[in-house]
Formats: C-alpha cells, sequence, structure tokens
C-alpha cells in the first residue's frame, strides 16, 4: 500500500461517512495480507467502518509507524503525533522544514481549496478539511497531505481579477507546453509565480515553502498531484522536475513529501548509531 | 528606546503557530500580532521576539504577523525595525525572512 493512494481513499471514505451522517452503511471484506489488514485498522479505516480496533503493541514493525490526522483548520496539533516519532531520527532543519509545508498546505486548504464546489457530481456542502499520513518503509519517510476541493488549477486567478503581469507570466508558461501537460503546468506556474487568487502580492508564498523541502535533505522529493495533474520535483535526480499528466481527476490536491531516513540518531549534521 | 518587551513565541503563544488570519486557526499570525505585539508596541514599548524552540513557521503566519504590522499602522512603517527585534538563534534565516516581509511592506506604504 503506498501512502498517497492510501490516503485519498481514506479522504474519499470519509467524506462520504460525513456528508450521510453515517447513514449509509459501508462495511468491508476484511483482507487475508495481515500487513495490508493492520495498516487498515492503523490508519483508521476499519474504525470509519466500525471495525474492531488492534491493541498498539500488536502492529507489526512495518506498520507501526504509520499514522494520521485530519482536521478542518491550520492546527498543527497532531502534527507531533504524525511527525513525533521521527523527532532525532531527522534533523530539525528538515523537521522544521516538512512542518512549514504541512502547515502552508493546511492553510492553503482553509484559505482557497474549498471556495468553489468540487464538481465530482454530489451535492455535498464541504467543510474545509484536509487529511495527513506518514509512513515509513524501506529507509524511506513519506508524508502524505491532502485535501477534495477544487484543485489548484481552478484554483488560480482569473486573468481579469489578475494583478498586472500575471497573465504575461502564465502565457510564457505555458507557451513551451503542448495543452496535454496544461494542469500540470499550472501548478508549476502557481508555485514559481507564486501569485494568489487575492490580488495581494504578499500573498500566495506558501506553495513555494512547500516544495522547498526537497531542498533540505540529499535524496529527498516533493510530489504535487492536483486534479489530472502533477509536478515533481527531485533534485537529485538528471530530471530534476517532471510534469505529469493522469486521465483522471483525483478532484482536489494530494502532496507527498518523501526523504531518506536514518536508523539512529541523527545529531543535526552529525550521525550516530544507537 | 523604550522597555522592551520580550516574546518568545513557542512558550507564550504556541510551540505549533500556523495559518495567516484568526479564521484559518486557533494559532495563526494575525492572532499573534494582535494579542502579543501590538498591545506593548501601542503602549509605547519595544518588542524582542524569539523564535526559538517551536516546530517552524510558515510564510502565512510570520508575514501576516509581521508584514501585517507595517500594513495595520499601529505604529509608523519606519519605527517597526527600530522597535521590533528580532531573535532567531536556531535557524537565523527566520530573523532574515521575517525582515524582508517588513522591508516589503514599508517600500510599500512609502510608495
Amino acid at each position: 500500500m503506498v501512502s498517497c493512494g492510501t490516503l485519498l481513499f481514506i479522504a474519499e471514505l470519509d467524506r462520504s461517512i460525513r456528508a450521510t451522517s453515517g447513514k449509509v452503511p459501508v462495511s468491508y471484506i476484511p483482507p487475508k495480507d495481515k500487513i495490508v489488514s493492520q495498516v487498515i485498522q492503523k490508519v483508521g479505516i476499519s474504525a470509519l467502518m466500525g471495525g474492531r480496533q488492534q491493541a498498539k503493541g500488536d502492529f507489526d514493525k512495518t506498520v507501526r509507524h504509520w499514522e494520521f490526522a485530519t482536521g478542518v483548520q491550520a492546527d498543527a496539533k497532531d502534527f507531533d503525533k504524525v511527525l513525533g516519532n521521527y523527532d532525532g531520527r531527522i534533523a530539525s532543519g528538515l523537521s522544521s522544514s516538512i512542518f512549514k509545508g504541512v502547515t502552508e498546505a493546511m492553510t492553503n486548504c482553509a484559505q482557497h481549496a474549498y471556495l468553489e464546489p468540487r464538481q465530482d457530481g454530489t451535492r455535498i456542502r464541504d467543510e474545509r478539511r484536509w487529511w495527513m499520513l506518514s509512513q515509513e518503509v524501506d529507509g524511506q519517510l513519506s508524508v502524505a497531505f491532502c485535501d477534495l476541493g477544487m484543485g489548484i488549477p481552478r484554483s488560480l486567478p482569473r486573468p481579469d481579477g489578475a494583478l498586472p503581469g500575471w497573465r504575461s507570466k502564465l502565457d510564457g508558461f505555458l507557451s513551451g507546453l503542448s495543452n496535454k501537460s496544461k494542469e500540470s503546468a499550472l501548478i508549476k506556474a502557481a508555485i514559481e509565480i507564486g501569485q494568489s487568487r487575492t490580488h495581494q502580492d504578499h500573498r500566495g508564498l506558501g506553495l513555494r515553502q512547500i516544495v522547498e523541502t526537497a531542498q533540505v535533505l540529499s535524496g529527498s522529493q516533493v510530489l504535487i498531484l492536483s486534479n489530472a495533474g502533477g509536478y515533481m520535483i527531485q533534485p537529485d535526480r538528471r530530471r530534476d522536475e517532471v510534469l505529469l499528466k493522469y486521465d483522471d481527476s483525483i478532484l482536489g490536491t494530494l502532496i507527498q513529501w518523501n526523504m531518506p531516513i536514518a536508523d539512529g540518531e541523527i545529531h543535526d549534521g552529525a550521525h550516530s548509531e544507537n | 528606546m523604550g522597555h522592551i518587551v520580550k516574546i518568545s513565541i513557542a512558550k507564550d503563544f504556541s510551540r505549533i503557530p500556523a495559518g495567516r488570519f484568526f479564521t484559518d486557526g486557533p494559532y495563526s499570525g494575525e492572532r499573534f500580532r494582535k494579542e502579543q505585539l501590538e498591545p506593548p508596541l501601542r503602549k509605547g514599548e519595544d518588542v524582542e521576539v524569539v523564535f526559538d524552540g517551536a516546530r517552524g513557521y510558515g510564510s502565512s503566519f510570520l508575514e501576516e504577523a509581521f508584514g501585517g504590522l507595517v500594513r495595520g499602522g499601529v505604529i509608523p512603517a519606519a519605527d517597526v525595525l527600530r522597535r521590533v527585534s528580532l531573535v532567531s538563534d536556531e535557524d537565523p534565516s527566520i530573523a532574515v525572512e521575517v525582515r524582508d516581509y517588513i522591508e516589503k511592506q514599508i517600500a510599500r506604504v512609502h510608495g
């Protein structure tokens, strides 16, 4: 199970159950695979459907550090729950960078993501909810964050409402790309041009901070999926940025930070084994 | 120089500041500015803001707290950098970032 797909699944399930106030019964056939079964319990999927909770100590070591949180504000009180296990295992600079990225993502969710309907064919009136998941597998820490809102491309300023020069900057970005990459190009534009839909030039800084985490630690990567587009930044690879296009839209935005994590303790610049 | 009020964001406000406006969340930049920064400045006191000890600072929080101080006009824009000192020993780049937000808004105010 990968964190981004798992997170989207939890988010969609959680949203549907909340929107129907639990009146529509949802059940599942428990998986036979022990690890998958434990992940489903650890991240709260089985609890959403009224399943039995497994005692914490019984989780496999590969599952023990899956953590999940959800909220409707830029409130990082669950940040320690999701990432507190990694204090001492990742440098404070990286931890701080992830915190900045996550809280900026929460702020974007609170301010922009749900300004217009999601266009998913339901009449659900969305609260400004976000979902977050952390996972450690094979020496990699993944932190995934998502909203089920309108998506970054739709949230950008309309040409008639933008600050002077925005339209020409955007046109410059798009001119070198085929129409097929437009949504992913718009994601990149939102990061690099950095203008908010609010027409205020002191805003619109958050997306840039979200991707800066990829620069903090060698081997890191940031992926932003929004509607049917995606933009990946991986500074250490030969192709340090990749634009992605999908046939289907996730109808929202998912951000995933991936970074290598040490077995021993990190002492900000030095590494020691326990 | 007036009496200096020391404000540790992590100890006096929150170790997990996040968000720009009151409506974004419980520990926003707007709330920090209105509850912690503005009252002593209105009374004629100077402030020393200590950034150490918090989990981190998003740009939305910092820009609204400090850039918003210039926009809000509680004290003259030209006095903000003189009366608000910034201490960030764990991560000196935070003070640089905040100073940049303040200076940009001062430039905007002065046209």
